[in-house]
Formats: structure tokens, sequence, C-alpha cells
């Protein structure tokens, strides 16, 4: 304490009391009472009496989980992402999110807590959507002056005091802090009901956020082993639900890309079914795919004759590799000479794999026929592969060097198959370092052969990697299109009318760069990530080099 | 609508005439100048590798080497008044993409900032050789790349660039010149590869351009000969075939700078001799060599003086084509004028009169009936001499004279614009051409529609006129039926047509593919022979209604053979009957028929006054198909109907996907003949004897299924007046009996039963008249009497229509079933042409 001296002098006028002493007092310490009762009341009525997973069903078909939404939102509102994708996959409730909620911003972000939990059953018109956070104290009391708030009216519910807002035809419940609101009252009482052991515990609850870390949005879907009767199987829902026992997944969402990890389980039957695609698969360092507009890479442990015949054993498909070689029977050739030209096929195609990468590289709209070109690298025994070629058999006499016959030349050590047209139109293949490199069209092989086939891994290992770039796609779409318009050959469509139906489309798909999905199956489960990037002005589309992208895909 | 129709075709020709075409010099000031010329050549030969033009069976693939290099040669021509730059370049055709590169590149290249460039005209004379070895691969349009081969954009622009440099080159190396031109002959050389012994043009026309010293500046030959020497192995070798060798031979034996143009001629159907018997290459050479050594021969007989030139141009718009999705609209032809002033043998002598030629430029391949056409018309127009052109600045096909258009050849086939394409070619050159007389053809008469009138329940329609206007009104009556025809018969075929294979990816192709573009086109061309024997006044009257039904005649032909939807006609449903002689009485001929449509569209009366050839009046479906029945002013009648369950004749539009998918299909397909009703009414107008008629019909294989009755009131010395010709693969003919003829003969065991009771029932209703009226005939025709059932009725449920001939009396009576199906009252119709439109 300071030891300086202090003098305080007495003020001069007498302080003359408004109220008569005693009752000023009295009224203090009743002021103090009153606010220390409120205060009382306040802590009381927003206690922390009910923990969130009490609320949440175990069994819900899906459960999604946002944190920081409202923090969020903001960033999430402006990303570009959203003018990549359908307005009702989000951008729409996002913006409503982002703009007027009807109530005090200050209200809005005490009622809404940090996590929320949405969950249902109803997959199809999310019906029974279940909407679970814990709010903060200030929100809670907030919530308590609702009998001033006009178009909320109180629903006994057989003492579960539910109320109902009129305007958004959402019932909810407040129980503790937590929040529960759903536009469904069977599914509000059915939460508020839950039985313990149907509810989730605090634990799972904990251990899901933890799965997937700090991002936006994250969730599990769990399908049933028998979809409701009324699901369509041909809806995308229907159709993940026949092949998946359960997804979860976490999406992030940046200014200029979205990003969503997954990790899903096969149902038993499934995983019966692919058992000779998935028995070998472990995630390995994928083959970077030569430059394309879609591009592929693939590595599951089996050779490629093994995987064509598993995947279509797996989708009941009659287009075995053996028929398709069977069938083959090029132009003006003997019997005999056509024998030996399937078997080259076959001798071909066995030593190729386990990995190979495919890519389209666009359409040659110049071409006799305009059509597709595809490059693929192949994995497989360098050795046995140039064996194969080399045993195209001479061409027999009376053909002509034009003649669709298998040809090789030696000293090339290329192999090729005359047929209609120009080089676009002319399967070619060569030996590679590791393998064999394949084109149907020669030209898009030598343009491969001259800027050098990559022998980077992706950095991620994977199973299956595909990359497209939407924009290119359209664009190589159309101009195939449009060759066929001009000669009034497109079925339904002039030139005029063909680039007024793809206007929307170029449009869409301008605000997207390149979309790409990693998949990764080890033990039964799959992982992986969908990425969608977009171009930081939607206008500009810088082009990046396939390679650089695709060597960090994630 | 409007009810009054013109020739809106020709009108509309001559009006783009009028309007586009450009002409500069030979004006009446105009006289013959020394001139300015200048000649070069610019290389084209493209890359190995470049796919070649010409030939669809290379399927488009790579060329492998060059066995000669190809050139574009230039001459340039300016009398002061008009530029003129004549190209000849080593190339199949003249495709619009280079035209316009052409003169994309022409229009800036060709400044020469001199203050009279923008007074004079300057015209540019595009022409390929039609090597079928020169470079493809400048086609952009999709169709057309399974012949050139993939789109080259960079061949296109060399090319183009090669074609400006030559003409820059020509110009800066012009000189005074003096101009000649002759037309000589080279036999045995080409032949007529569409028929033996057909007709060759052997006519070599030679330009001759020379300096003040008389050193050749340019030789131009102009012959007519297919550049289709080089076959086998050498398919994919870059050759400028035998125009080549010509133009290498006369620069060799001219010497010097000069150079040497080959213009092909009217060679549709002109194919290359083989007058050495030499074999490839060697054949190839021969050719050449011979071509330019004669051209040479002829070159120095020329005499040359000063020169005025004339250049007309124009784009009309060409007749409707099923290939229009596939063509241009407008077709450019050119007209170059050459008025050489030949100088006086000596300087006593009397100047000899300036003389004339004339060079027609056509965008395709003429065959050689129409260039000697041209030359006569030339020749009576005044014309020294007359050149014709093909393969230049466009290619539109081939151009076939209307005799050769329903031929099953090559030429025929890949004809795009009607059978009076020659016939357009002739108005619109002469309407370029100076000394042609023109207007005669662009104004024409205005018609009325007919009036569809409707007697007892009969539709009625009265025809006169041309043949072309006749077409035309019975369009304008049946305007509606026919387009809905056309729609149901025609249009829907085609999209039903399985072109696409309907598994794996061709499911998914057929999704967004429609090859109607092709299909259209390729179907008229499978039609398209059957019009072989049709007679000119039909093809008029099928022209006058394609005219006003605004369709090409490929598709009114198609509309014609295409096959009705109804089911096909089942047995005879109506009544043949004929009596002669005694048992005719005063008539002497009377045939009776009742007839059913069997479905094949609606029966009317059709009462026919031509312009040339006989009236007649005949009752017929509105398909031309089914039941006919007809007499003609003569009085040579005609009824058919059909006997058996053949199906009815017609182009069988899905089956072309088969025929264009099977590749082992390379047999040709026999021919079928026209449909029935257009045979019949030809015979009609045509025909005035019963023998001629019958030998018209009895091998038309369509009629196969068919009894005809022939009858004519001949002579009474001849015996053999009525016939009945029971068509199929053995054609018979049977006669009467006892004066009396059955459209079935009663007691053939192979005759159907019911066709067999219902004539028997005839004959016994008759058979008690020993003289047989008209009256009575028509009783019988309409005789209702049930006998086994009532199909074995003469008049059944089904039959529409009974007819009465009076052949001698030219008198025609014929009732209609009304609604309830009884028959109506008969009416009359004089078929002589002193009662023309009369009737009863």
């Amino acid at each position: 304490m300071s030891e300086a001296l202090r003098t305080y002098p007495r003020s001069r006028r007498p302080i003359q009391s408004a109220v008569p002493r005693g009752r000023g007092r009295r009224g203090c310490a009743y002021g103090a009472v009153m606010v220390l009762a409120v205060l009382i009341y306040g802590v009381w009525a927003s206690r922390d009496s009910c923990a969130v997973s009490r609320i949440i069903p175990r069994e819900q078909a899906f459960r999604i989980s946002a944190s920081n939404l409202l923090d969020r939102r903001a960033k999430l509102a402006t990303s570009h992402v959203w003018d990549a994708l359908p307005e009702s996959w989000g951008g729409e409730a996002l913006a409503r999110l982002s703009g007027d909620l009807g109530a005090p911003e200050w209200v809005i972000n005490n009622l809404i807590g940090t996590v929320c939990h949405i969950s249902g059953n109803d997959t199809e018109q999310f019906s029974d959507i279940l909407f679970v956070t814990k709010m903060r104290r200030i929100g809670c009391l907030a919530e308590k002056l609702r009998r001033f708030v006009p178009g909320i009216e109180e629903d006994e519910a057989g003492g579960l005091n539910v109320r109902r807002v009129e305007k958004l035809g959402v019932y909810y419940a407040v129980r503790g802090r937590v929040l529960a609101a759903s536009p469904s009252r069977d599914a509000l009482i059915r939460a508020l009901t839950l039985p313990e052991d149907e509810a989730m515990t605090r634990e799972e609850l904990a251990k899901t956020a933890e799965a997937f870390g700090g991002e936006d949005l994250h969730g599990a879907i769990r399908f049933p082993d028998t979809p409701p009767p009324d699901t369509p199987v041909s809806s995308a829902w229907g159709r993940a639900g026949t092949m998946l026992a359960s997804f979860s997944f976490a999406v992030r969402i940046d200014a200029s890309e979205a990003c969503l990890r997954y990790r899903a389980a096969l149902k038993p039957q499934w995983q019966e079914r692919f058992s000779g695609v998935l028995s070998a698969s472990a995630p390995r360092p994928l083959q970077v795919p030569p430059e394309g507009l879609i591009e592929l890479s693939a590595d599951l442990g089996v050779s490629v004759q093994a995987l064509w015949s598993e995947v279509a054993e797996a989708f009941e498909s009659e287009m075995s590799l053996d028929d398709l070689i069977g069938a083959w029977t090029p132009q003006d050739i003997e019997p005999t000479t056509g024998d030996l030209a399937r078997r080259f096929l076959a001798g071909l195609v066995a030593p190729l794999g386990p990995g190979f990468a495919l890519c389209w590289r666009g359409v040659d709209v110049n071409e006799m026929v305009p059509v597709p070109e595809f490059v693929g690298v192949f994995g497989g025994e360098r050795e046995a592969i140039a064996a194969t070629l080399a045993s195209i058999p001479t061409t027999p006499e009376g053909l002509y060097p034009w003649d669709t016959f298998p040809r090789y030349d030696a000293e090339l050590g290329r192999a090729w198959l005359p047929m209609i047209g120009g080089p676009s139109i002319e399967p070619t293949a060569v030996p590679w370092d590791t393998g064999l490199l394949v084109s149907t069209s020669r030209t898009a092989l030598e343009a491969v052969l001259a800027g050098g086939v990559s022998e980077t891994r992706l950095d991620v290992p994977g199973n299956v990697y595909v990359r497209i770039k939407p924009g290119p796609c359209i664009e190589a779409v159309r101009a195939l299109a449009m060759e066929w318009a001009k000669s009034g050959m497109l079925r339904g469509y002039t030139s005029a009318t063909l680039d007024e139906a793809l206007a929307p489309w170029s449009e869409r798909v301008s605000a997207m760069r390149e979309v790409s999905l990693l998949i990764a199956h080890e033990d039964g489960e799959i992982t992986g990530e969908l990425t969608l990037e977009c171009p930081d002005e939607p206008a500009a589309e810088p082009a990046e080099s396939a390679a650089t992208k695709a060597a960090a895909p994630a | 609508m409007n009810n009054r129709w013109r020739y809106s075709a020709r009108r509309r020709a001559f009006a783009t005439i009028l309007a586009l075409a450009f002409v500069g010099g030979l004006g009446a000031d105009h006289a013959a100048s020394a001139i300015e010329a200048g000649a070069a050549k610019v290389a084209i030969t493209p890359p190995v590798g470049t796919p070649l033009n010409g030939y669809g069976a290379r399927l488009g693939r790579e060329s492998r080497d060059v066995h000669d290099p190809l050139w574009v040669r230039c001459l340039y021509l300016d009398d002061g008044k008009t530029e003129v730059f004549l190209l000849s370049a080593d190339l199949c055709l003249i495709n619009p993409e280079l035209r316009e590169r052409i003169h994309q590149l022409a229009a800036t290249s060709l400044r020469d900032g001199s203050s009279t460039e923008t007074d004079r005209p300057r015209f540019i004379i595009l022409t390929a050789t039609h090597t079928h070895s020169g470079q493809g691969g400048m086609i952009s349009a999709l169709p057309f790349r399974a012949v050139s081969g993939r789109f080259m954009p960079e061949v296109l622009d060399a090319t183009a660039q090669a074609f400006v440099q030559a003409m820059q080159s020509a110009r800066a190396s012009h000189q005074r010149a003096a101009v000649g031109f002759a037309a000589g002959v080279a036999e045995g050389l080409s032949v007529n590869r569409q028929e033996d012994g057909g007709p060759v043009d052997t006519q070599l026309g030679v330009i001759r351009v020379e300096n003040a010293d008389g050193v050749p500046i340019a030789v131009v030959a102009n012959f007519a000969m297919h550049p289709t020497t080089i076959d086998g192995p050498d398919l994919f070798s870059i050759s400028a075939d035998f125009p080549g060798y010509c133009c290498a031979t006369i620069e060799t034996l001219a010497g010097g700078d000069t150079i040497a143009l080959f213009l092909n001629g009217a060679e549709g159907n002109q194919g290359p001799g083989n007058p050495e018997a030499k074999k490839g290459w060697e054949r190839t050479e021969s050719l050449g060599r011979l071509l330019g050594e004669r051209t040479w021969e002829v070159a120095g007989s020329v005499v040359c003086g000063d020169a005025a030139l004339r250049v007309a141009q124009a784009a009309p718009s060409l007749p409707r084509s099923l290939a229009d999705a596939l063509l241009p609209r407008e077709g450019i032809l050119q007209v170059l004028e050459v008025e050489v002033q030949s100088a006086a043998p000596g300087e006593t002598a009397q100047t000899p009169p300036p003389e004339t030629l004339a060079v027609h430029f056509l965008p395709g391949e003429p065959c050689v009936q129409i260039g000697l056409e041209l030359r006569r018309r030339a020749a009576e127009w005044g014309y020294a001499a007359q050149f014709t052109v093909g393969l230049a600045n466009d290619f539109l096909g081939y151009f076939a004279p209307v005799d050769l258009y329903g031929t099953a050849s090559y030429e025929a086939s890949m004809n795009f614009f009607g059978p009076h394409i020659a016939q357009w070619l002739y108005v619109q050159l002469a309407l370029l051409t100076s000394r042609a007389p023109h207007g005669e053809d662009e104004e024409a008469e205005a018609e009325e529609p007919p009036a569809v009138e409707t007697h007892n329940g009969a539709r009625w329609v009265t025809l006169r006129g041309t043949d072309f206007a006749m077409g035309a009104q019975r369009a304008l009556a049946f305007r509606d039926e026919m387009e809905r025809a056309y729609k149901d018969r025609v249009v829907a075929s085609i999209a039903e047509a399985k072109m696409i294979p309907e598994t794996g990816l061709g499911r998914f192709l057929g999704r967004y593919l429609d090859p109607t573009p092709l299909l259209l086109p390729a179907s008229a061309i499978k039609a398209r022979p059957r019009l072989y024997g049709v007679s000119q006044h039909v093809i008029d009257g099928l022209a006058g209604q394609a005219e006003v039904l605004g369709l090409p005649f490929d598709a009114l032909w198609l509309l014609e053979s295409a096959q009705p939807s109804a089911p096909a006609a089942g047995p005879l449903a109506g009544t043949l009957f004929a009596a002669l002689g005694e048992r005719a009485g005063a008539d002497d001929l009377l045939v009776g028929f009742n007839s059913a449509a069997n479905g094949l569209g609606a029966m009317l009366v059709t009462d026919v006054a031509p312009k040339e050839g006989h009236r007649f009046v005949a009752v017929s479906s509105t398909t031309s198909m089914g039941t006919f029945a007809g007499m003609n002013d003569s009085g040579l009648v005609l009824c058919a109907a059909p006997v058996s369950t053949t199906p009815v004749s017609g182009i069988d539009v899905p089956s072309l996907a088969a025929m264009l998918a099977d590749e082992s299909e390379k047999e040709p397909r026999p021919v079928a003949g026209p449909p029935l009703g257009i045979v019949l009414r030809s015979i009609l107008q045509d025909t005035d004897g019963l023998d001629r008629a019958l030998a018209q019909i009895r091998d038309i294989p369509e009629l196969a299924g068919y009894h005809v009755m022939l009858a004519t009131p001949a002579k009474k010395t001849e015996r053999d007046r009525a016939c009945v010709l029971e068509c199929g693969p053995m054609p018979q003919v049977r006669l009467p009996q006892n004066d009396v003829l059955l459209g079935v003969a009663t007691d053939a065991s192979q005759a159907d039963p019911v066709a067999c009771a219902r004539h028997r029932r005839v004959a016994e209703l008759l058979e008690e008249e020993h003289i047989i009226s008209a009256a009575e005939l028509e009783r019988a025709l309409r005789d209702t009497e049930p006998l086994m059932a009532d199909s074995t009725r003469v008049w059944s449920e089904q039959t529409d229509f009974g007819v009465v001939f009076l052949p001698s009396r030219r008198l025609v009576r014929i009732g209609f079933a009304g609604e309830d199906g009884v028959p109506g009252e008969f009416f009359e119709i004089h078929v002589d042409s002193a009662s023309e439109g009369e009737n009863e």
C-alpha cells in the first residue's frame, strides 16, 4: 500500500437523498435480490442438463454434423464452388443462411451452437429430418421469451412441451440447452422420448467428429440392408443403397475448391460379388495417366485380363474379353489368318497389368468420321509384350498395305492396324519402358511419345484415380455434335439449336476446372477423396499441366 | 391458297439470272484488239499421307507416295476491258471450301493498285482436270469425307495459296499476245463407259495464246475423258493421271516457258480408252502423250489474232434436290466468249470476219450428250466453235440428259437435281451466252387449277395442256392428299429405316444420329432405275406435279414408287368382261369392268386432254397402283386389276439399309419397272394399237400378279381385237372364245375360285342374250345377287366402281358405289377429241 499521505476534503454541501434514507436502502436491496434471483433463474433455466447425444437416435439412416456453420457461412457463401454445383445442392440454402434469418444475428448466433447435428431416415423427401444443437446460454434464455414472439404455438404433446414455428412449419423442443427441431412432429417426439439405449452416446458422437477433424461438414449415412420399398432403385441414393452398407464423409469448401473425403463399407453381397477384383487390392502408388480430358489410372493388383473378366462377371455383362477378341474379324483375310490375328490379340492382352492408365484426349473432328482418341499406358512384362508384337504374321500375299490387317514395323517396334480414314482411326501400339503404350489413334500416340510418358506416381496411394476436365469435355462433345449437325444428321438439332442446348452446360462447366476422384480399397472398406476445383475467377480458366495436377490429386 | 399457278421455277431462275449475272466485255463497241496474256504454273503436290479424292473405295486412307507432281496452271488474259484468270488444277474437283478460300486470298493478293483496277471486271475461272489421284482433305462437309478423306485445313490453305500464286505469276508475266482457237479431233482415245457404242465426243478443243514472236505463251486443250487410268496397287499414289502427261508433252513440244492447260469436257460418261494397249502407268502415259501430241498438232494449225473477251457468270437457283442438305442451292455457271479477228492473209486480201469461241463452264460432270447438245446449239447461234468444260468452280455431281436419268448407271445415280437438269443447264447457259436468243422460256402461260367435281359419288378431274401443266393441275387438285401420302409413305418410311444397327454402339449412335439426309438421296438413287423406259410425257407430268408440290422430282418419284402403307391387294375383287363382234351387236366391242380399290388410295376419274398424244379417260387410284381402267380417243381400252396376293409393287425403303450395309450384295438388283398407273396412262396417251400396248406391258415385272384386258376397235378384218394378259414370270395372253372374253378363265384350275365364280356369274347373266348391249353389260356388272357368299357377288360390298367401255363410239359409262355400297347411277363420258370436256 502506498505510504503517500492523502487528504479527502469533505464536501461543503451536504448530500441530500431524494428518498427517505430508510426506503432507498431497502429498494437497493430488493433490486439486488431481484437481479440475483433473475440471475439465479437464468443460470438455472439455462443449465446444461441434457446431452446432445441423448436426443440423437443411433439408428438414423443418415447423420450429418456441421461445425461452426454460422461462423463459416460467409466463407462458404462466397466460394466459387457453388457456381459449379446445382442450386439444389446447397447453394440456395447457404445463400439463405447467409442472408436475413428473420431474427437479430446475435439471437441466431446464440440459438445455434458450435456444432449442429442433422439426422433422419427419409432419404428421399427428408421429411423426418432432425436438427439438434446446443444453444448458448443467452440463446437458451432468449428462447424463454418466445411468448413475446408471434407465430410460436405451444404444443403440450403429452407433457413434452413441443412448440411449433408456424411460419417455418417446424416443431422444436428445448431440453436443457439442447435445441431439437424437425418438420415432423412424430420425429421430434420420437427423439425426445428415446430410450437411452437407442440414443447415441457422448463417446460415439465425439468419435465421429474426431474422424474428420475440423472439416466444414461431416456425416454418416447408413443404408438399410433392404431398401425401403418406395425407394427408386434408379435414383443415386437407391443405387448407392444397393451397394453400400454405410458411407461417412467430411466436406471442406474453400474459396475455389471443395473436397469430399469419404469412407464407405460395401454390403456383404457386393463384397462377395467383387471379391475377384478386390481380394488382391490394397492402396498402391498409381501411374500418372497421360494428359487428357478424362484420365483414369487403376491398379487393383490383378492383370487387365483378369480385371476385365471379374468386372464383366460382377456386372453380369456378356462382354467377355475372349468373346470380343473372338468376334473380331479383320477385313479381307483368310480364316486361318484371322485366327492368327485373334491369337495375337489374346497374346498381347495376357501380360498386361496390373497397373494401367487411360486417357481420353478429345475428338478429332477433322477425321473422315470424327472419332474420340484414347491412349492407354499398361504395365506388364516388356519382353513378353515386345515378343507378342513381333509375332504379328507377315501380311498375306494379295493384301495391300492399306488393307485392314495387323502390321508390325520391327525398326520402330510399332504395331498398328490400318482401318478406314486417316491416322486418328489407326489403332497403334508400341512397347513402353515397363509395359505397353497403346492408342486408338496414331497421332495421339505419337503426341504422347513426343511429350514423354510420365513415370511419376500419384502422391496418394489408391486403386482407382479419375480426373475430369469438364469444360474441355463439353467443348469436345459440342465440336463432335456440331460436325453432324452441320450435315443435318444430328437427331433433333441444327447447328443453332445445338448451340442453344449446350449453352447452359457450357456455362455450368465454365465454373469448374476439374473434378478428381481417388478410390482406395482395403479390407472391405473404400476410402478416398472427391475434389472439385474451380477457377479463382469463373470466367478465366488457366490451363494447368495435367502431369503437374495429376501428381498432386488431393 | 392462290389458285393461279405459274411455272415458278423457270421464272425464279430467270429472276436470279437477272440479279446475279455479271457480264464483262464484248459490248457493241468492243472490237477485237491485241491483248495481254501471261501464264504460270505452281506445284500443288501435297505431302505424302494426304488422302486422295475421287474413289470412295479408298475409304479415306492416306496416300503413300508421289508418282508424278500435281500443278495448278493459270492463263491470264486481259483485253483492256476484261481480266480473265483461267485456272486448271490437277485436282478431282473444285469444292466450295477451296473456291471460297481462293477468292478470299485473291481479293487481297491481286490488288495491283492501278487506277483501272476497279473499272475492269475480273473473272476467275477455276477448273479441275478431274484426276482421281489428286489431294483430298479439302472438304469439311462430313458426308463427302467418305470420298475425300479427313479434312486437312493446312492442305486446303496451301492449295489455295498455290492457286493465287499462279494467278499472280501469270499476271506478272503478261505480254502482248494474240489468241486463236480450233476444234480438232482426237479419235480412239476415249470410250463411252456407260453404253457400248454410245456417243463419244472426239472434239479436241485448242486455244493457242502466243506472243508477238509467235512463241506460244499457253496452249489450252479441251477434251472429254475421265482421268481414271490408275487402279490396283497404284491407287494410293499421288498423280495427275493422263492430263499431267498431256500437259507435260505439250510443254516439252512447245519448249520454252509455254504453259499447257487441260480443261476436261463433258466427260460424265466418257472413259479413258487404251489405244496402245498398255497397262498400269504406261497406259496413263500413253493416253496423255497421244493427247498432248494431238493437241500440239492442232495448236500448230491455229491462226492467232486480236481478240475480245466476254465473260458472263451467274449462280441461279438449282432445281430442288433431295440432297439439299448436302449440296449447294445455287449452281455457278460461267461462259467465256473469245472473239478472234485473224489477220488478213495478204495485204490485198479482205479481212476475214471475226470468229467467236464459246466456252461453257459447268460445276459438275456433264454427260457427253449435254456437251454435244450445247455444241449444236452454239453452232446454231453462230459460234465458230464451242467447248464444254466440266468440274468448274464447284461440284454438283453428274449431269445426265433426261433419257439417261432412269438408267441403272453410276452416271444416272449421281444426278441429284432431277431429270431436267440438262434442260436447266441449256436455259441458264443460253441466258449467259450473248448470241443465244433469250426470253423464249421465261414467260409461261398461267394455268388454272382444275376443278375436282363429283358425279354420282365419283371424283372427277379434267386435265388439259402440256404434260408439265397437266402434272401441275393434278398436283393442284390433290395437293393435300399427295402431301399426306409423301409424309406417310416416304418420309415415315425413311425415318423408320434402320441404317444403324440396333445393338451395342449402334444403339447408342442411333439415339443421336439421323441418317435421313443420306437416306433420302440414296433411296431416290435406288428408285430411279424404275424410270427406265418411262416416256418423256410421264416425266414431264411428274415434273409438273413436283413443281406444284414444292418437292424435288426424286421425291415425287419416291412417292410414286413407295409402297402404300395399306395391306397388299387381295384376290381380284373385280370382274373383267368383253364382248366382240356379233355378241356386241352394233357396238362391235364392249368392255365391262368393275373393281375395288383394294385400299390403294381413293378412286377418281381423270379426263386427260394432253397437248401431245391421245386424249383419254381413266379410272384409277390416286396412288398409281392397284386397279386401273381407261380408254383413249383411238378406242384403246386397258383394264387391270391384281389377281394374286403378290405385294403391290413399290420401293421398299427400309430394305435400303440392308442393301447398303451388306457389302456382299455386289450384284445389281433386278431393275423394277414403273408403277402400274404410270405405265397404263402413258400407253393410253402414246399408243393406239393393241399390239404395241401389249408389247409395252408384257415384260414389266412390276405387273406380276395382274390381269390386264386390252381391247381396241380395230378393223373388222382383224381377229385379235381383245385379249387378257396374265402377267407374271411367264406372261400369258388369252384370246376371246366365241366373241366373249373373261378376265379370269373360269375353267382354269389354278384360278382363284371366288374370281372364277364371279366371272361365271357374269357369263351366265349375259349368256341368254345373243347380242349384248351396253345396258345389259352394265346390269350384269351391277348384279348383287348373292351366290355362295358375299364376295362372290358380281358387285360386292368391296366393289368401288363399274365401267363399261364402248370403244367404237368412244364412250365410257361409269358408276361408283354409294356410301351404302349399292352401285350408283352410271354416267357417260365421250372420249373423242371433238367432245372434249363433255359428259352427261
